[in-house]
């Protein structure tokens, strides 16, 4: 690979972490307030200031394993109403075509080009119907928004009025770096109209992706994959609302699937927003969840594991395995359970301090480190005991220490007991006899 | 050298002029402009970065981000400031409910190929935005304005990033001594390149007669031949 091959790879993939950070944060209904500073600093890619949050780092680098310019990489966001419903709003297509173009300095002039793209997707992404109509009423009383990455360039149905713009197409020698972006116009949907979300590659290739619910139908795919774009006041709530979200949306398809098609796809009337000032939330569908569902709702809330998507996504772990992880670390649990909820929040705003090494590519180029599973106050405190009395179990228990039981004990010990129980029934016999007589 | 040319046209409400123009002209500007030089030799340069602050506009319903730097806004304040005052002066006027206006952004390069370059002769890109500017008394009609300006000033600023994302020409990294040429270095924490804003009145173009107007003018005609 030549040194502006290997550059053009490199800057792309940044271009798609910044990409798609950008437009995450643009979605979690925050005020962006950053100050432009005219020290250089190595960790601003493209010369622009982006926080780089954690959880979003680690599902695309869970998700997306190969890069334009070897595959396209979408991010799409979807409408989730509190009782089940869904709505495909906008996707952001990033591709490399074949096409050559003009000879350009990859590390001056392309860069420069890549950085000015990047501000026009912090722009486009305020202006779309969605970030007017949804982004900052989001709420779970009614509805949230989530997204999903994958690596096609087929997106989910936006509607017959759907728009589709290219935001940016740089030539390069090594092809040409577009932008799309397709979003829906209009928020109603009949019930004639397809609103299953695109498969991604890998879906389709290997499944992987795709559940099978009980019934053995595969269920809609890629939903339960999705993320939800969190937006909480209160930052503490951040992470644990995040997988409250992700529990609502597993209870529903667990429920659902494919069998209840038709019963997720009603008529989606969420309408044509009012000002920010006049809006009427009570317009919008309310949850429908009756006190039971309710209460099994607040349970996996209060024992869900904050950052538990961040983990899971971070290090792709088969479940028994996290299992055996989380005890082995329970000493850094227990040191991690005493500071405050808000410290494990850090993690969201802390930055790589390697951005040379993250340009080799060779190396873990993820900031996200991980700090020991089920290591927050919020784990629950019966699982948080379970695994303290699990660490501080002796290896073997004195008071069974001695017996060592076999068949024929138990054969004798309950002849013995049958024996017994014969004993006190006749006693049991006599008193009631003598109290009658009485 | 011919200065490439872009046209936007918007209509708007007279209490949305300070929203819309202010949307547009930083969007304009987040494009163009870059993290403040440190140059270490005469052509070696080193880039800060910029950071983005999200707006809420106030008559529409509509965020849009900028450069986050005061000093920049406050340049751009000032002529959109100027440019409303004289959107209401001749919107107050009886029997002038309509009118356009006119407002030209030059962006110039004056000298960056040699400092005795004419101010036409360096201007590279032209953005002109026409404002077809009307007052409503309704408030019903006011709320209704800002979900439908919010859209076509959507529109419209997707339609910058569309066409600033194309692969155009852009005055390529000057030397130490040449970079008040290029870019404007006032600002402490921003160097946008070096541009102008003008403002022009527009008349009202005359209207087209209707069809039952047409025939009344014939008739006129025919009864006074």
């Amino acid at each position: 690979m030549t040194d502006g091959k290997a550059d053009f790879v490199k800057f792309v993939k940044y271009f798609t972490s910044r990409l798609v950070q950008t437009l995450v944060q643009a979605r979690l209904g925050e005020h962006v307030d950053k100050i432009c500073t005219a020290v250089p600093d190595h960790n601003d890619w493209f010369n622009l200031k982006i926080d780089e949050i954690g959880e979003v780092s680690a599902y695309l680098k869970s998700t997306i394993t190969k890069f334009p310019p070897y595959s396209p990489v979408v991010i799409e966001f979807i409408l989730y109403t509190a009782d089940g419903q869904h709505l495909p709003l906008e996707a952001w297509i990033l591709t490399v075509n074949s096409d050559k173009g003009k000879d350009v300095n990859v590390r001056t002039e392309l860069y420069h080009q890549m950085s000015t793209l990047l501000r026009s997707v912090a722009l486009a992404a305020r202006m779309t119907p969605m970030h007017r109509q949804y982004v900052k009423k989001q709420s779970e009383d009614s509805f949230i928004v989530l997204y999903r990455l994958y690596d096609s360039t087929v997106t989910s149905n936006m509607g017959k009025d759907s728009k589709k713009r290219r935001l940016g197409e740089l030539p390069t020698p090594f092809g040409t770096l577009c932008l799309d972006l397709v979003f829906r116009t209009s928020m109603l949907i009949d019930e004639n109209e397809e609103n299953f979300l695109a498969k991604s590659n890998s879906e389709e290739y290997t499944g992987a992706l795709i559940q099978a619910n009980d019934a053995g139908v595969p269920s809609r795919p890629s939903l339960s994959d999705c993320l939800p774009v969190q937006k909480e006041d209160e930052k503490g709530k951040r992470f644990q609302q995040s997988n409250e979200r992700r529990n609502v949306c597993f209870c529903n398809f667990s429920r659902g699937g494919i069998g209840s098609r038709a019963q997720l796809r009603l008529v989606f009337r969420l309408g044509v927003s009012t000002s920010s000032d006049d809006s009427n939330i009570s317009e919008h569908p309310v949850l429908t969840i009756d006190n039971k569902t309710r209460a099994k709702l607040a349970l996996l809330r209060n024992h869900s594991f904050p950052l538990s998507s961040l983990l899971q996504s971070a290090y792709e772990i088969p479940k028994k395995q996290c299992s055996m992880l989380a005890l082995n670390l329970v000493r850094a649990a227990e040191e991690l359970e005493e500071k405050p909820k808000d410290s494990l929040l850090a993690i969201e705003d802390q930055k790589s301090d390697e951005a040379d090494d993250e340009m080799d590519g060779s190396q873990d180029d993820s900031f996200v480190k991980i700090c020991g599973f089920g290591s927050s106050s919020s784990l629950g405190n019966d699982l948080a005991e379970l695994i303290k009395h699990l660490k501080t179990a002796p290896e073997t228990l004195s008071t069974c220490a001695h017996y060592h039981g076999t068949c024929e004990d138990i054969q004798k010990e309950l002849s013995q007991f049958d024996a017994q129980k014969k004993e006190f029934d006749n006693f049991v016999v006599g008193v009631r006899r003598l109290s009658e007589e009485d | 050298m011919n200065a490439r040319q872009h046209e936007l046209r918007l209509t708007v409400e007279l209490r949305q002029v300070n929203d819309a123009v202010s949307c547009i002209f930083h969007s304009l500007l987040l494009h163009r402009t870059l993290a403040k030089f440190q140059f270490s030799t005469e052509n070696n340069y080193t880039l800060g970065s910029l950071g983005l602050k999200e707006v809420d506009c106030d008559h529409i319903d509509l965020t849009y981000v900028r450069v986050n730097s005061e000093e920049l806004a406050m340049r751009l304040d000032e002529d959109v400031r100027q440019f409303r005052s004289e959107c209401c002066s001749v919107a107050e006027r009886p029997n002038r409910p309509r009118f356009l206006f006119q407002k030209q952004r030059r962006q110039s390069f004056g000298g960056w190929i040699s400092g005795a370059a004419t101010e036409d002769s360096a201007i590279w890109e032209q953005w002109k935005l026409i404002l077809d500017v009307f007052r409503v008394d309704s408030n019903d009609e006011l709320r209704r304005m800002r979900h439908t300006v919010a859209d076509s000033l959507g529109d419209l600023v997707l339609s910058i990033c569309t066409k600033i994302n194309q692969p155009l020409y852009i005055p390529k990294m000057p030397s130490k001594s040449l970079v008040n040429d290029v870019f404007e270095t006032r600002f402490s924490d921003c160097q946008p390149f070096l541009f102008q804003i003008k403002r022009q009145a527009v008349p009202t173009l005359p209207q087209k007669p209707s069809f039952t107007q047409a025939a009344f003018q014939r008739i006129w005609k025919d009864v006074l031949s």
